[in-house]
């Protein structure tokens, strides 16, 4: 059980895609509703979310600053804050979490579904050596020894590409690079081998070389254990390089889904137009100004009524002032919740 | 010497070093030193920006934090319009930290929890006092705005924002002050492709309105190529290939930086030459190899990579590039 994370390096994995999708969903969210209660009133952060992710499958969760990518992945570990309301289902393997009490969430997390957050600094404990925090899923949840853990705990290090691993584990989170720290939170989530990873912005802090490291990694992950993995990146690249499918967000909402290829080379609603159009090229010329989509990103306490979208959408008009579109498949295994998806031109 | 009037900011023979872990399990064993930066040579023009790419953990932000003097440098200059500020006493230095502003890579730790984002974003002006109570929550929207944030959002607290709205909090507090030297530590890591667009572009244009000069430090070799006049390479504590923007990336002459070019994520479909994954040990700055920190990962590595350290030369075709590598340049 121990040893069945695989190696770094794993070519193969990188140009294997998921041949058998319909295997049975790890994650089933249906109709997911988060609320922050804030002082400026009611906060919906996510919106009638609905995400399947099926074992041995990588999505991709892309959309705005402040969409609600993470909300939802939080959301799925139960670890947002008491002023946060959650109603819909949220299945892993068949049980639902959403009624869980935190004390049957503890032994879901970490081992059945593990989570690479964000914010690496935060989620790290600073007053804990990194070798203890790593140990600690290890002992709680496999229930290795002291010695065992600490072994694993080195290997695990090593995997993520930390050098001098038996060190390292004496540190602190705060004497560590920013790129470390994301590793061995990295590091921390595969401990388990969970079935389910959610992985938000796993690898913003590394340069491109240990990047592709920790990608291989992933698909090792998926390919051997047959987890399914969550992807949350704003790295268009990544997404188009391991993600079988994708799902764009906008304003606590899907907008569209379907398989990456599709939606990156034919995408049907405006926003994952205007995302990839302004997505850097080696080509940009320094010249010319990079495009952005215009406008503001909205206020989620005082959305427009209609399309949440069409305030900054170019091909708005009066039924989308009035009235939300809903989401209707377009192509094959491609949905969009746009009245103009037709006119989407890639 | 006084440097020439055009060497804005000139790093020479810069070292800074942390204290380690401990050697061993045991309490009297001492403890190993992290060698995180060793050696670092460049120069900012006024006005120009400098993109500063490499290895997770080389030292980056290290060489960021010891030019603004957030953590002493162990030896080697600062030279800030020729002013040394390594030696400098605090008291004369405060004045010119006005002029400096740092990015941080870490949006969250850098935010006071207890203050409203709005206040975070003012303090500044405030502090230097370049704006007076009732002019402040004009000037906080439209520095919000800039950034791409709602400014009805900035009576709220870190906590309730996403990660990139917190760094653009931390992007519009640095530049509250107007600095002429901004730090610029992973700036647009977290945020989606059309707002990292939309702070480049202000980023572009402050620069030419007000003859900015920044350090860029990033991951992202589009981003560094898109803003940067010239881009040096760090790997374990050192520059190893420096060269204006245009020449790095047509002709990049380290391994290391053309095995960084060839490992940017595109898309399965684009097509083009497989990513190659480079094998080996990463090296550790607590225990850095002898000879080139690259060998242990490098195609092209020889006896002598292992052995000497080479140094970081010009180019004999085009000597405004300089790499650190004996097989592509050889000093002999
Ligand atoms: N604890 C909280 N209290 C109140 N509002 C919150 C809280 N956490 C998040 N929000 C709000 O909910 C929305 C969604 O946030 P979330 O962190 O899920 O965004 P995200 O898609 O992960 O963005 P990013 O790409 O910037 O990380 C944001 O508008 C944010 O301001
Ligand atoms: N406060 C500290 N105390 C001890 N060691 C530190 C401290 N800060 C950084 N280090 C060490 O210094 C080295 C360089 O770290 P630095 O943060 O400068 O790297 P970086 O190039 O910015 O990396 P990244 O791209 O991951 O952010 C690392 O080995 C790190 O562990
Ligand atoms: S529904 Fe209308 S406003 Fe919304 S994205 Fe489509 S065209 Fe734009
Ligand atoms: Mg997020
Ligand atoms: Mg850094």
């Amino acid at each position: 059980m121990t040893h069945l994370i695989p190696k770094l390096g794993n070519v193969e994995a990188v140009h294997m895609t998921n041949s058998t999708p319909a295997a049975a969903p790890v994650l089933d969210i249906r109709d997911l509703r988060v609320q922050f209660a804030t002082r400026d009133g009611a906060v919906p952060a996510v919106v009638g979310l609905s995400l399947t992710v099926a074992a041995g499958e990588i999505v991709g969760l892309v959309g705005e600053s402040g969409c609600g990518k993470s909300t939802t992945a939080l959301a799925t570990m139960r670890l947002l804050p008491p002023y946060a309301r959650i109603t819909g289902q949220i299945r892993v393997d068949d049980l639902d979490l959403v009624p869980l009490s935190e004390g049957e969430m503890r032994r879901i997390r970490g081992e059945r579904v593990a989570m690479i957050f964000q914010d690496a600094l935060a989620a790290l404990d600073p007053t804990m050596t990194v070798g203890r925090q790593i140990m600690e899923p290890l002992t709680i949840h496999l229930g290795m020894s002291g010695n065992a853990a600490q072994q694993r705990a080195i290997e695990l290090l090593d995997l993520v590409g930390i050098p001098s691993p038996a060190s390292r584990m004496r540190q602190h989170p705060h004497e560590f690079s920013g790129g470390m720290r994301q590793r061995v939170m990295i590091a921390t989530a595969l401990a388990c081998n969970p079935h389910l990873l959610l992985a938000d912005e796993p690898t913003t802090a590394l340069d491109v070389t240990v990047q592709r490291q920790i990608l291989n990694l992933l698909l090792g992950l998926r390919a051997e254990m047959g987890a399914g993995i969550v992807l949350i990146t704003h790295d268009v690249g990544v997404v188009g390089e391991i993600c079988d499918r994708v799902v764009v967000m906008y304003a606590g909402r899907e907008v569209e889904s379907g398989p990456t290829e599709a939606v990156f080379t034919q995408p049907r609603h405006p926003y994952t137009h205007g995302l990839l159009g302004s997505t850097l090229d080696a080509t940009q010329d320094r010249d010319t100004p990079l495009r952005a989509i215009p406008g503001l990103p909205p206020d989620l306490a005082h959305l427009p009524a209609g399309c949440v979208f069409a305030p900054r959408c170019p091909l708005a008009t009066e039924v989308c002032r009035q009235q939300e579109p809903p989401l209707v498949q377009v192509a094959p295994g491609q949905q969009s919740a746009c009245w103009h998806w037709q006119e989407v031109a890639a | 010497m006084t440097p020439p009037p055009t060497d804005f900011l000139r790093v020479q023979g810069l070292k800074t070093y942390y204290p380690g872990p401990a050697r061993s399990a045991l309490p009297w064993g001492g403890h190993l030193q992290v060698k995180a930066v060793d050696g670092v040579d460049f120069t900012i023009p006024r006005g120009t920006t400098l993109g500063l790419v490499g290895e997770s953990g080389s030292g980056k932000s290290t060489v960021g934090r010891s030019v603004l003097q957030l953590v002493k440098p162990t030896s080697g200059q600062v030279l800030f319009e020729g002013q040394d500020l390594c030696t400098l006493p605090a008291r004369q230095l405060r004045p010119l930290r006005q002029r400096m502003q740092i990015i941080f890579q870490d949006p969250y730790a850098s935010l006071d929890p207890r203050q409203t984002v709005g206040f975070t974003v003012g303090e500044p002006l405030l502090i230097h006092k370049l704006a007076t109570k009732s002019e402040l929550a004009a000037r906080v929207a439209a520095l919000c705005e800039m950034v791409g944030l709602n400014p009805d959002l900035t009576n709220r607290y870190p906590h309730e924002f996403s990660g990139g709205q917190r760094q653009r909090v931390g992007i519009a507090r640095a530049l509250a002050t107007s600095p002429e030297l901004i730090i610029a530590d992973e700036p647009i890591s977290a945020l989606d492709v059309s707002i990292q667009a939309q702070v480049l572009n202000l980023l572009r244009e402050l620069q030419t309105r007000l003859h900015l000069t920044y350090l860029f430090i990033s991951h992202d070799l589009r981003a560094v190529r898109y803003v940067s006049d010239a881009v040096a390479v760090m790997y374990l504590g050192k520059i190893v290939e420096t060269a204006p923007t245009p020449m790095i990336f047509a002709n990049p002459q380290h391994p290391y930086t053309q095995a960084l070019l060839q490992s940017v994520p595109r898309p399965r479909w684009a097509g083009g030459a497989a990513p190659i994954e480079l094998k080996g040990e990463i090296p550790s700055p607590l225990n850095p190899p002898p000879g080139c920190a690259f060998a242990s990962r490098c195609p092209l590595v020889t006896e002598r990579c292992r052995r000497e350290t080479p140094p970081l030369i010009p180019m004999r075709a085009q000597p405004e590039q300089q790499v650190a590598c004996f097989v592509t340049n050889p000093p002999d």
